[in-house]
Parts: C-alpha cells; structure tokens; sequence
C-alpha cells in the first residue's frame, strides 16, 4: 500500500510538472518572446510528461525518482542562474519540491537526492562566482509581475496537491476498512467453523460412546449365552453321561452271567447305550 | 471446506465401524442359536433311545443288586434328560443345581 501511495504521488507531481512547464513555456512568448526560456520549459515539460508515461509502464518506482530528481535540478539551476536567485521564484518551488521528494522516495534514492539538494543550495549561496552570477540575490534579472503570476501558480500546485492528498487519503481509509471488513467477515467465518467442528467432536464422542455402550450390552448377553452354553456342556458331560456310563458297565457286568441275564435282551440294552452315548458325544463336541 | 469434508470422512468411518459391529453380532448370534437349535434337536432326539432303554431294563430280571442299581441308573438318566428337556421348553438357562438325580 505503501508503495501504491507513493506512486499516486508521483504521478500527480509529475502531471502538475507537465502542466506548470507548459504554462512557463507559453509564457515565455508574453511580453516579448524569450526564445531559449520558452524552449527550455518545454524541453522539461515533455521530458516530464515522458516520465509520467514511464511510471505507467515500469515498476522501477526509485528509478524515476532519481531521474526526476536530475532533471529538477538541472532547472533549479538554470532558473537560479537566469532569474534572479534567492530573489527569483526557484526558493518556493525548492520547499514544494523537497516536501514532494521526502514522500515520494526512499532509501538510497532519498539520501542521494536530499544530499545532492544540501550541496547545490550550497554552491548557490557560497559560491554564485562559480555560477555566473554576482551574488545570491540578484533582484534586477526578475520581472515582478511574472514572479507574482508563478506565486498565484505555486498556490494552485499547492491547493491541487492538498486536495488530491485529501482524495487519496479518503481513498486508501476505505480500501483500510473495506479490508477491514473483509478481516471480520473472515473472522466470523472461521467462529462458524469452530463452532461446526465443536459440534461435530460432540456427536463423534456421542456416537462413540453409544457404539460403546451397544458393544458392551452385545458382549454381555454374548458372555452370558455363552455360560449357558458352558453349564449345558457340563451338564451333559457329567449329569447325563454319569448314569449313563453306570448303565453301560452294569451291563458289562451282566454279559458275564448268560444265563441270568438273556443275551438278547443284554445285547438291545447295550446298543440303545451306544446310541445315547454316540448322541451326547455329538453335542458334547459342538458345543466343547 | 475442509472441515466438511473431515466431518463426512469421521461419519462414514463411524458408520463402517458400526455396520462391522452389527455384523459380527449378527453372526455371534446366528451361531449361537444354531448351537441351541442343535441342542434342542438332540435332546428331543435323545428322549426315544431313552425311552427304549427304560423299556428294555424293565424287561430284564429284577431280583439282584445289579438289576436295582441298573433301575436306579436309568431312572436318573430319564430324569435328567427330562428337566434338561423341560428348561429347554421354557426358554430357561440350564442350572446344574437344578438338575434332579
């Protein structure tokens, strides 16, 4: 977002530089045509206007700076030189140019651009020899009404550069709360979800605790037909093989005694016993 | 999304859980009453031999200690097949305490 407001900046600052040298250029014809003043203005209004189509095109945002940067410079000087110094018009535009360069740079192109400013302010007022000029402050080379008409045209530059930070500040508070709102909407999605995952967990331990408890129930009466199965085991195993075991040796015994006991009839005994016996091994089997 | 998607993977692993258990219980209980089903079988089918075999002992001399003891052994035989059978009828677990000999 930063980076986005400092390129609003300077492409404004740049379109008002665009049109402010057109103005100059324009009236460089009135009152008497001052040929070289009115090529120079126009020279930097498109080489303006060359930057402006420039930052549409390249992200290098620090890189246009610094070439606005040298060509501002090499006008400051120029219209120093030409018009009068510290008399001249060029110390107000100075202050807007400086403000307008702290906002729009930063980092190495920032310290390069204030230092170069320190050292060129330095040379104007130390050194005007080495300029051309006689002095700093050389009131004869301006023209009053011109310096008067720049004034009236750096008050505008101020008031359109004051309503457009007052537009872009507007601007950019909405896209902050627009942002904002997307932030709580986010927000109260991601409660939804918690709440739906919360609720989830408790049908998942509901559930699981029914499956459970349905477990336990099942294995219960599993256990219990189980020890049914068990006694019925025993039951048969002793209870009613027991008797039937006496049976089969009383009959052993009555094999012995074939007079007593008709073979016959000691024989049909024998085979029914088998036949239980085979019967209650049977089930013993299935069941053990 | 995502979230949806687990819920949906927990529930159906909950039901296949569950579907496993309502099987295997189905299974249990199939053998279980197939058991039973057996026994009851065999134990109806135990009652004729049984009863022949009381008959077949009647018919034998009844004077000595053997043809008492033989008498008394197969009395309790039909007896326990009889309450056996009988606990059976009434849809009652098998008690051995119960058992008369």
């Amino acid at each position: 977002m930063k980076k986005d407001i400092e390129k609003d900046i300077l492409r404004h600052g740049l379109t008002i530089g665009v049109v402010y040298q057109l103005y100059q250029s324009l009236s460089g014809f009135v009152p008497v045509v001052i040929l070289p003043l009115v090529i120079i203005n126009f020279l930097i209004a498109v080489v303006l206007f060359f930057l402006l189509w420039l930052i549409q095109k390249k992200e290098n945002l620090q890189g246009i700076v610094f070439l606005v940067h040298v060509i501002a410079m090499s006008g400051f000087t120029y219209f120093w030189v030409n018009f009068g110094g510290f008399a001249g018009t060029v110390p107000s535009f100075l202050c807007v140019y400086i403000t307008f360069i702290v906002i729009v740079s930063s980092g190495i192109v920032r310290w390069i651009t204030l230092v170069t400013l320190a050292c060129a302010l330095f040379v104007y007022f130390q050194f005007p020899q080495s300029l051309g000029m006689s002095s700093y402050y050389e009131p004869h080379k301006i023209n009053s009404l011109q310096k008067t008409i720049d004034y009236i045209v750096v008050a505008g530059i101020m008031i359109s550069f004051g309503i457009f930070l007052k537009t872009k500040l507007l601007y950019y508070r909405d896209k902050v709360a627009q942002r904002h709102l997307q932030l709580q909407k986010i927000a109260h999605t991601l409660h939804l979800q918690n709440q739906e995952l919360a609720l989830r967990q408790e049908e998942t331990r509901a559930i699981n605790d029914n499956l459970e408890s349905i477990v336990e129930d099942r294995t219960k009466e599993s256990e219990k037909r189980y020890e049914a199965l068990s006694e019925y085991a025993f039951i048969n195993a002793h209870l009613l093989r027991g008797p039937l075991c006496r049976v089969m040796g009383l009959v052993n015994l009555m094999t012995r005694e074939p007079d007593r006991y008709p073979p016959d009839k000691i024989e049909k005994v024998k085979t029914l016993t088998g036949k239980i016996d085979t019967q209650i091994s049977a089930i013993n089997q299935v069941i053990g | 999304m995502e979230l949806v998607q687990q819920g949906k993977a927990l529930q159906s692993a909950q039901d296949h859980l569950e579907n496993e258990v309502k099987l295997r219980e189905a299974t249990l209980e199939k053998q279980q009453n197939s058991i039973e089903a057996f026994i009851r079988i065999n134990t109806q089918v135990l009652q004729e031999p049984v009863l022949e075999l009381s008959k077949a002992v009647q018919e034998l001399p009844t004077s000595g200690q053997l043809e008492t003891m033989m008498h008394i052994s197969q009395q309790e035989l039909s007896q326990v097949l009889k309450d056996i059978t009988q606990t059976l009828e009434e849809n009652q677990h098998l008690d051995r305490s119960k058992i008369r000999r």
